[in-house]
C-alpha cells in the first residue's frame, strides 16, 4: 500500500471516528428528530436493528446448545460401556442379599412372602450399572425408608469402589 | 480502540451484557446503526453484519464490557475491532480449498483461482477508499467553512486547533460538526458504499 493510500484510509477511519464521537454527543431527542426527518418514522429503523439483536442473540443460543448436544455425543463416544464379570456380580449380591446383619437382609415380609427372583436381582443391578454410566454428576439415589433402600444402598456403595 | 482487558469482578456478565443489548434506548439503537454504517469501509464487513458479529462477540462473553461502560460505547468498540481485523484480514487471508483425495490426477492439481485479493483488487479497493473522502470533501464544497472542517476532520487535525483553523467558538464548531454528519447521512444513508 502506498504511502497515498495509506493516507487515503486513515483519512476515512478519522471522520469514521468523528461521526462516531458527534453521534455520543447528540442529544437523545435530536437523533430521534434526525430520523424522523431522513425517513418519516423511527419505528422501521428500530424494529429492523431489534430484530437483528434478537436474531443475533437467539443464534448463540442455538450455536451453545449444538455445541452442548455435540460435547455429550463426544463424551457418549469415548466412554467404554462398563465390564462386569456376570458370576462376580452375582456372588456379591448374593452375599449382601443373604447378610445376616439384620438392617441389610431383605425381608420375605417386605417383598410380601415372594424372595426376589435372579432375573429381578439381575435387572435392578443393570439398572444400577446404567445409572452409574452416567457418572460423575448423578447424585446418590434416595430410596427412602423401603426395606430396600440399605440392600440397594449397599449394592451401590459397591459400583462405586469398583470404579 | 481495543477494549483493554478487564478483571472479571469490573465486567459484566455475558447474560447482563446480552440484556443490556436487548434494552438499549431508542437512540443508542440508531447510534449502534449509524456507527456501523460508518466503521464499514475499505474491505470491512458490510454494517449489518457488523452489527451482528458485535453483539454475538459481545454476548458471549468473548469480549468483555466493563460496568461503567455504557453499551453502545461498548459495542461502538467491538465494531472498531472487527472491521480494523476485516480490513487488515483481507490483504493477506487466503481460503482453504478442499482437493479431492481420489480420483484422475488432473483434478487433484490445484487450479482455481488464488483466493488472495490480486494487486489489482487492492488497488481498486484502495481507490475506493481515496474515492470516497473525495466524495465526502465534494458535499461541502460550497460552504467553505464546513469543506475545511471536513477537511480538517480527514486530516486528523485536532478539535482546538481545528477550530482555530476555521474560526469558530465551541458552539459554533459543535454546530458545524453536526452539519457536516447530517450532510453525510444524508449523501450515505446506507453506508458509505452506494
Amino acid at each position: 500500500m502506498s504511502e497515498h493510500e495509506q493516507d487515503d484510509k486513515k483519512a476515512v477511519m478519522l471522520l469514521a471516528e468523528e461521526l462516531i464521537d458527534d453521534l455520543l454527543q447528540t442529544s437523545d431527542e435530536e437523533l430521534i428528530n434526525e430520523e424522523l426527518e431522513d425517513s418519516g418514522s423511527v419505528e422501521p429503523a428500530l424494529n429492523n436493528i431489534r430484530v437483528e439483536i434478537d436474531a443475533a442473540i437467539n443464534s448463540l443460543r442455538k450455536d451453545r446448545l449444538a455445541e452442548a448436544r455435540a460435547a455429550i455425543a463426544r463424551t457418549r463416544q469415548s466412554e467404554t460401556p462398563p465390564k462386569f464379570d456376570a458370576v462376580e456380580i452375582r456372588r456379591q449380591v448374593t452375599e449382601i442379599l443373604s447378610s445376616k446383619t439384620g438392617t441389610t437382609r431383605m425381608t420375605i415380609a417386605a417383598r410380601n412372602g415372594k424372595a426376589l427372583s435372579e432375573q429381578e436381582i439381575i435387572s435392578a443391578f443393570s439398572d444400577l450399572c446404567q445409572l452409574r454410566g452416567f457418572g460423575r454428576s448423578v447424585p446418590k439415589e434416595n430410596y427412602g425408608s423401603s426395606p430396600k433402600r440399605s440392600t440397594f444402598c449397599k449394592v451401590w456403595e459397591l459400583l462405586n469402589l469398583k470404579r | 480502540m481495543a477494549t483493554p482487558s478487564v478483571p472479571a469482578e469490573a465486567a459484566l456478565s455475558a447474560t447482563e451484557v446480552a440484556d443490556g443489548i436487548r434494552c438499549l434506548s431508542d437512540a443508542d439503537i440508531l447510534r449502534f446503526k449509524r456507527a456501523s454504517q460508518y466503521l464499514s469501509y475499505g474491505g470491512a464487513r458490510p454494517p449489518a453484519d457488523l452489527r451482528n458479529e458485535a453483539i454475538r462477540r459481545a454476548a458471549d462473553g468473548t469480549r468483555k464490557c466493563p460496568r461503567n461502560l455504557p453499551i453502545v460505547v461498548f459495542l461502538f468498540g467491538v465494531m472498531r475491532s472487527i472491521a480494523s481485523a476485516d480490513r487488515k484480514a483481507i490483504r493477506r487471508a487466503p481460503t482453504l480449498t478442499v482437493v479431492s483425495k481420489g480420483g484422475s490426477a488432473a483434478s487433484t492439481l490445484l487450479d482455481g483461482v488464488d483466493p488472495r485479493r490480486s494487486p489489482e483488487d487492492l488497488i481498486i479497493q484502495e481507490e475506493q477508499v481515496g474515492e470516497l473522502k473525495r466524495r465526502v470533501l465534494d458535499l461541502f464544497k460550497n460552504d467553505l467553512v464546513a469543506h475545511t472542517l471536513a477537511e480538517g476532520l480527514v486530516d486528523g487535525i485536532e478539535g482546538r486547533e481545528l477550530k482555530e483553523l476555521v474560526g469558530l467558538s465551541d458552539r459554533e464548531f459543535a454546530t458545524k460538526r453536526r452539519f457536516v454528519r447530517r450532510r453525510i447521512d444524508k449523501a450515505f444513508p446506507n453506508g458509505w458504499k452506494r
